[in-house]
């Protein structure tokens, strides 16, 4: 494992790099949001379960053993992802999976030009609502917008917007807490 | 001391009586004398009397003036010697004691006059404390009325935050309800247009 | 008169219902990457800023608060300020664009709040008249002004010999048990009726101290200008750690700012504050646990490298304002706990050099009976001396010098026996001066009280009492003074230093008493 922390930066990159190509050949813009929902979800996993860091990381087993354990795990998703899961393992870097994940956004951003919108919200959107927040968000960040749509049925309403690490939360739980709040100031 | 000046004295006393008995027998003599040839010889002095009289006269004079006239002098100064310092001293024991007296008096006086003041004192004391004890006593118990008083007024607040907050909870735990079950998709399109409208710029903070 | 109804709860729902923002605005959020020990490490809020305000939102949307500390270059390390159970791995956390505040103003007076400026003692919420940051840039060389009116503690020893100054940093520093909080409690309590705001900043203390403390200074009537800052031992590291910045920020209100609350200027002047930080070890060691579980890397006694910077920070905040800024001031007595007498740990060394002097507490005299128990010789004042009144600096110097050589005639005699006259007269002198500043606890003694206490010490008149009856006598001294020649003390009051008339008037005085008293060994 690279203890210089400009070539571990220069291997997340590699990794991110040859991730979004493979992705961005095979199926577009479609299979690299994809990717990125499950790699989401593998990075949120693996914050509270230190199991597969673990084991991933561990001497005990040979490199070529962590990189099929790796895939074995992760053979449901996107194949290019599964593979660099793989590799990372192989190598013992799948710690870094989480600065690979924000490499990975930064690149789809400078790269590709995309702006990803996460929305969150209790009831479907209709085409007049996406076409209204894909110009706010176009207007406000400029690059191609492409929104990522979530139903959340424990949402009162509203909506909740994440672009980046910026979020606009205008959902009704969100508003009504600080009425609450609000009205318990005397 | 004192009875040999005495005795001296009286020694003195009585050799001046014998002189002057001696002195006063020669002219008695003489007188005597001239009476027998009459005439005015009768107050002469008989020459042959009065020149031995006269001659044991001087040296009875002389030998007096000589010796026994200081002696005498000094006894004299003596006694009178001792009789000024009896009397000074007799006034100076009766000045003293009026001294005395009137010292008495002047201690009885002050002695008075701080026991006046020591009570005068006390009571000024005593009452500079009940005045000081009496206004820290009502002070207390008005500062005691105030905090009553302000600590019913912060129950009374904290009574009336209480209430509110509650009427919050409810009024908001209604309202999600309300929200949650009571608005049609079209109803939460519309809330979600207007909030988007409303919502702050990305790139904002 | 605040009345219940449902019209007046319906207005202030209605008011504050009117002034709801309903607009949002984006927000950074980041991601909890981990969570332990009262620390989190967050993914993601790249523009934080280094002790920024975090707001994480919980299990059940609870909100608890935490403050930024490590910024790395892709997580942010923060302290958590709340509950920390209810944290989890892959919470979200805000930014606030916010340094850490605390309210102030008037109605935080007679309060017990924890450091975040929230009521701790059940007598419902207060109405701030403005926030402050904790921390906060002390002043600048131009805006101050020398140390030139004094802090009156009522204790004899110190007002004597290590007077303090308004804006002052004086160190109260000693083993436990040595009665350095006695001090403090009746430095406040002699604050009464002078104009002096008194926050009371306990750290890592006992729930049950600090709440006996309150009872007392509201006993004395001392709470109705004094805040209590209490952050207890069970508190977390981090509300230990801003608990004196949260206390210094509240005074600093007063002093920034005038009576009527607007800020302090050459016609308005600003208000004296007096901080009392009981004790900062505890604080540095809560620095130290947090920095450790922050990973930064411990140095001398395991306390991280700035836990100088941290203090000295904290105690520059101490100044005496110049005239054009309000002349408000903001006095420190900071408390350092030693262990067995050693100053020359880490801490107390660090916080001996930031202080403008230091006053020591010792065990051995705490258990002779003396008491306070300060030990007058290597306590010092570097500058307080100069916000003395004349009347105690007349007398002070010779109470200085017979203390000096009594000490050094004490040690020296201790070998020999026969003993000359002087000296027999010096260690008399010196047990009965030794003797004259033993002081119960709550009885705090107006300054020209103290000057002619003082005064019949140095001017020989306790030589003929025996020593175990100097207390009795200075107490029964200045009851009669005050009830049959209160002219005395009145004169003293206003013209703060010994005339010659005063002085002849005292004399006699003295003397008079002298006659009526009855020492215990004439019975």
């Amino acid at each position: 494992m690279p203890a210089n922390r400009f070539l571990e930066k220069a291997e997340v990159e590699v990794y991110a790099n040859t991730l979004l190509d493979s992705l961005n050949s095979e199926g577009g813009i479609d299979a690299v949001m994809e990717a990125r929902t499950q790699m989401e979800q593998v990075v949120a996993y693996n914050r509270s379960h230190t199991e597969l860091i673990n084991a991933s990381s561990s001497p005990e087993y040979s490199p070529e053993q962590r990189n099929n354990l790796v895939k074995e795990v992760f053979k449901g998703m996107s194949p290019a992802l599964a593979s660099t899961l793989g590799v990372m393992a192989e190598r013992g870097g799948l710690q870094m999976l989480p600065r690979v994940l924000s490499a990975f956004n930064e690149l789809i951003r400078s790269k590709l030009g995309v702006t990803v919108v996460d929305v969150v919200t209790r009831v479907p959107l209709d085409d007049h609502l996406r076409e209204l927040i894909t110009n706010k968000a176009h207007n406000e960040l400029g690059g191609t917008v492409v929104l990522r749509e979530q139903i959340d049925e424990n949402m009162l309403g509203g909506i909740i917007m994440n672009a980046g690490s910026k979020r606009i939360d205008a959902s009704m739980n969100t508003m009504l807490e600080a009425a609450r709040l609000a009205l318990k100031r005397a | 001391m004192k009875m040999i000046v005495d005795k001296v004295l009286h020694f003195g006393t009585s050799a001046c009586a014998a002189l002057a008995a001696c002195v006063a027998l020669s002219p008695a003599l003489a007188f005597a004398s001239g009476e027998e040839s009459g005439g005015i010889s009768a107050i002469l002095p008989n020459m042959d009397e009065f020149i031995p009289m006269l001659v044991a006269f001087i040296i009875l004079w002389i030998i007096l003036a000589k010796f026994g006239w200081p002696i005498f002098d000094g006894m004299i100064t003596k006694r009178n010697n001792t009789i000024r310092e009896s009397l000074e001293k007799s006034e100076e024991a009766r000045v003293e004691s009026e001294r005395v007296l009137a010292e008495y008096k002047q201690e009885l006086e002050s002695a008075k006059q701080q026991a006046t003041q020591i009570i005068a004192d006390a009571k000024k004391t005593g009452e500079a404390a009940k005045a000081g004890i009496t206004e820290a006593a009502q002070k207390e118990a008005a500062d005691m009325i105030e905090k009553a008083r302000a600590a019913i007024e912060t129950e009374k607040k904290a009574a009336a935050a209480d209430l509110q907050s509650s009427v919050a909870d409810t009024s908001v735990a209604l309202a999600s309800k309300l929200f949650g079950e009571g608005l049609s998709v079209e109803e939460h399109r519309a809330l979600i247009e207007r909030y988007v409208n409303e919502a702050g710029s990305f790139n904002a903070g | 008169m605040t009345e219940i109804t449902a019209q007046s709860i319906d207005e202030a729902l209605r008011a504050q219902l009117d002034a709801l923002q309903t607009s949002v605005e984006s927000r950074e959020v980041g991601t909890v990457i981990q969570v332990g020990d009262g620390i989190a490490r967050i993914d993601g809020l790249q523009d934080a800023m280094a002790g920024e305000l975090l707001e994480f939102v919980g299990e059940g949307g609870k909100t608890v608060y935490g403050l930024a500390q490590n910024l790395e270059e892709d997580e942010v390390g923060a302290v958590l300020l709340g509950d920390v159970t209810v944290i989890r791995e892959n919470d979200t956390v805000k930014t606030t664009g916010r340094i850490v505040e605390v309210p102030s103003g008037k109605a935080m007076l007679g309060r017990v709040v924890n450091p975040l400026g929230m009521p701790i003692d059940g007598k419902g919420p207060i109405e701030a008249e403005g926030y402050r940051p904790v921390e906060f840039r002390a002043p600048g060389v131009i805006e101050r002004q020398p140390v030139n009116e004094p802090v009156q503690t009522g204790i004899l020893a110190i007002d004597s010999m290590i007077p303090i100054g308004r804006g002052q940093r004086e160190l109260i520093i000693g083993d436990r048990q040595t009665g350095k909080t006695a001090i403090a409690i009746d430095a406040i309590i002699n604050q009464k009726g002078q104009d002096m705001i008194c926050i009371y900043v306990a750290i890592g203390q006992k729930a049950s101290t600090v709440a006996n403390l309150v009872e007392t200074l509201e006993k004395h009537g001392a709470m109705e200008y004094t805040i209590v800052v209490s952050a207890t031992a069970s508190d977390s590291a981090p509300l230990q750690y801003i608990a004196p910045m949260a206390g210094a920020a509240m005074g600093e209100y007063f002093m920034y700012n005038g009576e009527d609350g607007k800020p302090a200027s050459k016609d308005n002047p600003g208000r004296h504050v007096l901080c009392i930080y009981d004790d900062l070890s505890k604080q540095a060691v809560a620095y130290r646990q947090m920095s450790l579980t922050l990973r930064r890397p411990p140095g001398r006694e395991a306390y991280p490298g700035d836990v100088f910077y941290l203090h000295s920070r904290l105690l520059e905040r101490a100044v005496k304002m110049s005239d054009e800024n309000g002349a408000g001031s903001l006095t420190a007595l900071p408390m350092i706990e030693t262990q067995a007498g050693d100053v020359s740990a880490y801490i107390p060394t660090n916080v001996i050099s930031i202080t403008d002097g230091q006053i020591f507490l010792v065990t051995d005299l705490f258990f002779q009976g003396q008491r306070p128990a300060v030990d007058v010789g290597i306590s010092v004042s570097r500058v307080g001396g100069s916000a003395q009144i004349k009347a105690m600096k007349q007398v002070a110097g010779s109470l200085r010098l017979d203390l000096a050589s009594y000490r050094e005639l004490q040690a020296f005699t201790q070998f020999g026996s026969d003993l000359d006259k002087a000296t027999q007269q010096q260690l008399a002198r010196g047990a009965r001066m030794t003797e004259l500043l033993k002081q119960g606890r709550y009885v705090p003694m107006p300054v020209e009280e103290q000057a002619v206490a003082i005064y019949a010490g140095g001017h020989g008149f306790l030589d003929s009492i025996p020593v175990e009856d100097v207390v009795r006598f200075r107490g029964e001294l200045l009851d009669y003074l005050r009830g049959s020649h209160s002219q005395i003390l009145e004169d003293l009051r206003t013209e703060k230093k010994f005339t010659e008339e005063i002085e002849g008037a005292l004399d006699a005085a003295i003397e008079a008493f002298k006659g009526q008293f009855a020492s215990s060994d004439s019975e």
